[in-house]
């Protein structure tokens, strides 16, 4: 239980000389990795468990190379986007995206005013909108599910796809017109 | 695999030493590399944009005593050179945005940088001699770079068209003796050239005709001393003969 309180960083230095302590950072990022796993690849459950454990291997093995001036979860998230990315790519494939869920925020942006029935325009939305983010350049769909769904901030998106801010600030906002464009042709 | 098992199968993994931890000195040393990697490249960067300067120093003189203009002029331009620092620079990047940091810098900043430091580096370099001296080694040592490296030595090296370059062997009262950047040696005739101080070792290049299948009348003269630096544009000038040291 204690464990639990700890902060990432903390955990990761005391697995640097007890390595029983990494189950703990499995067992707190397992969830969400799992659930961006699917956000950006669709992989089916045997796939994502795959990923999962390549990303937490190669973890583990690269503990050392950790900086905890910066995120953990901005690293492991890294790990894990080079693995997914690494894979399809030898596949010669491009992963498509998986959501059961759209953020708020998200959906809120581009909801329309015009329609009356809430429950249809927000239904509909989802379902165009879905379509729409599978429709993205793999950049644009990457920055959009990094921000909305997982709800990391610019800075911290720069450290998953090593990229500096002011670019994924850019995709962010190119990524948001072109969704714009994709939903005024369906709904 | 469940959670569990999942978790399970890592740290079995974990626990029989299975998957190790790489050690820390193997991050420092990876680190070490990249910066050493980004450094070296610039570092051959700013050595290649040293060599630019120097072709484009002597591009003036040749483009002037050539009588060379248009597309023939843009021929001698030191492409080789060019493309190398362009190459050097790309890897330079490419190294820093690989350090733990280097990524949060945008390209176009980082690009600036490099060339900044390039450029004022090659500038240093230059004025050591050290680039004509490098430009003269690799233009006697290796025939590609005569013609592709820069191009400028096979314009200089023309007889027939009434050019010719070469390192100074010995001097007389009025004629030289001196050796091609192809090794061939000549007997240049000074005659009609005055006020030019030659010594032996020191580099020059002639303006004149070829008078025979190793001989050949100069008309004009440009050297460089020994710190490669050249001599202004000439006019009449007398010709000093000194002897062989």
């Amino acid at each position: 239980m204690q464990q639990n309180t700890r902060t990432d960083a903390d955990i990761v230095a005391k697995t640097l000389s007890d390595p029983e302590c990494f189950g703990v950072l499995i067992d707190r990022y397992t969830p969400k990795l799992s659930r961006y796993i699917r956000r950006i690849s669709n992989a089916s459950p045997e796939e994502t468990e795959d990923l999962l454990q390549d990303a937490f291997i190669k973890a583990y093995q690269h503990l050392r190379g950790f900086d905890p001036q910066y995120s953990f979860s901005s690293w492991i998230y890294r790990i894990t986007h080079n693995i997914v990315i690494s894979k399809y790519r030898k596949k010669k494939v491009r992963p498509q995206s998986q959501f059961s869920d759209l953020p708020e925020a998200l959906v809120a942006s581009f909801a329309s005013e015009s329609k009356t029935d809430a429950y249809v325009q927000t239904e509909e939305l989802k379902e165009a909108m879905q379509d729409a983010i599978n429709q993205l350049p793999e950049k644009y769909r990457d920055v959009i599910i990094l921000y909305y769904f997982e709800e990391y901030s610019y800075d911290e998106i720069a450290d998953i796809l090593k990229k500096p801010p002011g670019t994924i600030a850019t995709w962010l906002s190119r990524a948001k017109k072109k969704l714009e464009t994709l939903l005024a042709s369906t709904v | 695999m469940t959670k569990e098992t999942l978790k399970q199968s890592i740290m079995e993994d974990v626990q029989s030493g299975e998957i190790e931890q790489k050690t820390a000195r193997y991050f420092v040393y990876r680190e070490y590399a990249v910066w050493g990697g980004a450094a070296l490249a610039v570092i051959l960067g700013t050595i290649a944009m040293a060599l630019v300067f120097a072709a484009a120093d002597d591009l003036r003189r040749t483009l002037r005593a050539l009588n060379v203009s248009g597309t023939e002029g843009l021929l001698l331009i030191p492409y080789f050179w060019i493309i190398t620092i362009i190459a050097f620079l790309a890897l330079g990047y490419a190294q820093i945005r690989d350090t733990k940091r280097g990524y949060w810098y945008p390209l176009w900043m980082l690009g600036l940088i490099l060339v900044v430091v390039s450029t004022f580096g090659g500038a240093i370099v230059y004025t050591t001699g050290f680039a004509h001296h490098t430009d003269q080694y690799l233009a006697e040592k290796v025939s590609l770079y005569r013609h592709y490296g820069n191009p400028q030595h096979a314009a200089w090296r023309a007889p027939d068209r009434g050019f010719l370059a070469g390192k100074i062997l010995s001097v007389g009262t009025s004629t030289c003796g001196m050796k091609d950047i192809r090794g061939m040696e000549w007997k240049v005739d000074l005659s009609m050239v005055t006020g030019t101080l030659l010594a032996p070792d020191i580099h020059a290049k002639f303006v004149g005709e070829k008078i025979g299948d190793d001989e050949f009348k100069a008309m004009r003269v440009y050297v460089r001393d020994s710190a490669h630096r050249p001599s202004p544009m000439p006019r009449e000038r007398k010709v000093e003969s000194m002897r062989s040291r």
